[in-house]
């Protein structure tokens, strides 16, 4: 089976880690850039800075680059990032069987156990495959990260959209594929995700641990300004009062977790995590 | 053309006419099958002057009644010399490429289950459920969706009844037929692939091997009605401790999965509670906890029933 994968350059926090995590699963990265550097509301992008470290992070030359205009402040951030990611995948599937579609701050922890899953999405004839994601809020101190989590603490997984899609699956919202059958992987054999109904079926099982780590918001206080002008969630957000929260959430990280069965919020909860392997590392 | 020889076993119960359509489609099958035998649970003769109009057609009784379909698919196979034994319901009607397309997967020697398709004469019902089409899930659960059409040759876990087919010597190495399952007989279908699959065959989905399954009427009862319940939840629960063993982890979450339902089924009621009206109020209530009722008991039941059912197989082996 033909792998292949593509990214959206543009944010430059941890591309090194999350390329490096599954450059050697995959046959071909389409890198989609926009041209003009510009945002999907039409900002400036670090577009430049996040091609340096791709090319830094691409020992065998594979990946492509491939440009276009994809930046139309007149449109709503969401639609203008779909166009730009089945632009990318429509590039990436050219003589692949399956297209990876992760972000630069997503690193895939068992790229053997991605494998297995995508092998067995292909098995059951299914043409996209969610895969668990654990979303690191914050760096607390040493080795130790803010995670969501459940009410008791307890693993929970976020699918943004599925991890890898059949070649030419048509994208109807950002990754998410509606209507395409998909083989859903959890860390528990009943469904972690709060997003979704807790009747949803889990078709696998994997490790906590090899659970992807999504690093959105582990981040410096300059990398955080950027995300906050060029997000795809830039214009629907209170910045100001989340970024207080998330610094104080980092200052304050035991309390934060001991608040966790009291919050009303599902994706509001947190635990502390360690994760020495991400203790040195700059996003 | 596969040179494997194939027996087709048709298990019935006081449906003659269903039986006769039956045969007639086998009748026209492109590759013709070594043997047809057909099993007959009824008491009266009906079945057994519709299959003497069918030349060449074998006829066995099997004389323990309803609810003992395992049994008569044992009494089928019985002292039967072939590579396959196909399955087919007395109300599933075979298309013509059937059997050919059934067999076409055992070309691959790992092959040791093949089930087809289903069509029910639902809407959309080719494009539900691809990718998990026979799943054994890891809460215990099982998927069908065996209506659906993938376009090619799947895996999968299980398989449907009324469509299904395995390799003689390997469902005899495993054990043979086992007949846990009384009641509506459902789950004892899963039965066979489930052990194959432990022994290390592989199980698949053909979905150009079609029948059309105009689901007749149950011998007693109707379709999801809460006796189809209470044995879907006690059959459930012996599935898996006899094909998987009462330490699998699979086993023990579906335990937990079962009790999670009846809680489900609970608040259900609770938030019926709140709906407009007394008739709305009484009916919800009522139907969340019969559910839970019935699930729980049905699961009580199978756990007593699974260490009985263990015991047996043990001695059998």
């Amino acid at each position: 089976m033909r792998l292949h994968a593509y990214v959206l350059a543009g944010d430059p926090a941890w591309i090194r880690q999350g390329i490096g995590s599954f450059y050697g699963l995959v046959d071909r990265i389409v890198v989609s850039y926009d041209a003009d550097g510009l945002s999907w509301s039409g900002d400036p992008l670090s577009t430049y800075e996040s091609l340096d470290r791709i090319a830094a992070a691409d020992p065998d030359g594979k990946v492509v680059l491939h440009p276009g205009r994809f930046s139309n402040p007149d449109l709503m951030a969401m639609l203008a990032e779909t166009a730009q990611r089945q632009d990318a995948l429509d590039a990436a599937s050219e003589g692949a069987d399956w297209v990876l579609q992760l972000d630069t701050d997503e690193v895939v922890t068992d790229s053997g156990e991605l494998r297995a899953s995508i092998d067995a999405a292909e098995a059951h004839a299914a043409s996209a495959l969610a895969y668990p994601a654990r979303v690191l809020y914050a760096r607390a101190d040493s080795g130790r990260f803010l995670e969501t989590c459940g009410r008791f603490w307890s693993t929970q997984s976020s699918y943004p959209g599925p991890v890898a899609v059949r070649a030419g699956t048509t994208l109807s919202h950002a990754r998410q594929a509606a209507g395409v059958p998909t083989y859903r992987v959890d860390v528990s054999p009943w469904n972690t995700d709060p997003a979704r109904p807790p009747t949803t079926r889990v078709h696998r099982v994997i490790a906590r641990d090899q659970a992807l780590l999504h690093l959105s918001w582990v981040r410096t206080e300059a990398q955080m300004a950027e995300k906050r002008a060029v997000s795809g969630h830039a214009r629907d957000r209170d910045w100001d009062r989340e970024l207080d929260r998330w610094r104080r959430r980092m200052r304050h990280p035991f309390l934060t977790a001991a608040g966790a069965p009291l919050t009303r919020k599902p994706f509001e909860r947190y635990r502390v995590t360690a994760l020495p392997e991400l203790a040195n590392l700059d996003p | 053309m596969t040179d494997l020889q194939a027996v087709v076993v048709v298990a019935t119960y006081r449906r003659p006419d269903h039986m006769r359509t039956c045969l007639q489609h086998l009748a026209a099958q492109t590759l013709k099958p070594a043997r047809t035998i057909v099993v007959d649970a009824s008491a009266d003769d009906l079945t057994r002057a519709v299959v003497a109009d069918f030349e060449g057609v074998e006829y066995r009784r099997n004389d323990h009644g309803a609810g003992t379909l395992a049994t008569s698919r044992a009494i089928g196979i019985e002292g039967v010399d072939a590579d396959i034994v196909a399955f087919i319901d007395d109300d599933a009607y075979a298309f013509p490429e059937w059997l050919e397309e059934l067999l076409r997967p055992y070309d691959d020697p790992t092959v040791g289950a093949v089930g087809g398709r289903a069509l029910n004469g639902q809407p959309d019902e080719a494009d539900e459920g691809i990718g998990q089409i026979g799943l054994l899930l890891p809460d215990g659960r099982l998927t069908g969706y065996f209506a659906a059409d993938p376009g090619r040759v799947v895996e999968t876990d299980h398989m449907l009844g009324a469509n299904m087919s395995y390799r003689l010597d390997a469902a005899r190495r495993v054990g043979g037929v086992h007949d846990f399952y009384p009641g509506t007989c459902l789950r004892e279908d899963a039965d066979m692939p489930l052990r194959l699959r432990r022994d290390g065959w592989r199980v698949v989905f053909a979905p150009r091997a079609v029948v059309r399954h105009v689901a007749g009427q149950y011998a007693k009862g109707v379709r999801f009605d809460s006796r189809y319940r209470y044995y879907g939840a006690r059959n459930h629960v012996v599935l898996l401790a006899t094909a998987l063993g009462h330490r699998d982890p699979i086993f023990r979450r579906y335990l937990a999965t079962a009790m999670r339902t009846a809680g489900r089924d609970l608040r259900s009621a609770v938030v019926a509670l709140k709906q407009p009206g007394w008739r709305a109020k009484g009916r919800g209530a009522a139907g969340g906890c019969r559910r839970a009722a019935i699930g729980v008991g049905g699961t009580a039941a199978g756990v007593v029933a699974s260490v009985r059912a263990v015991r047996a197989q043990a001695r059998a082996s």
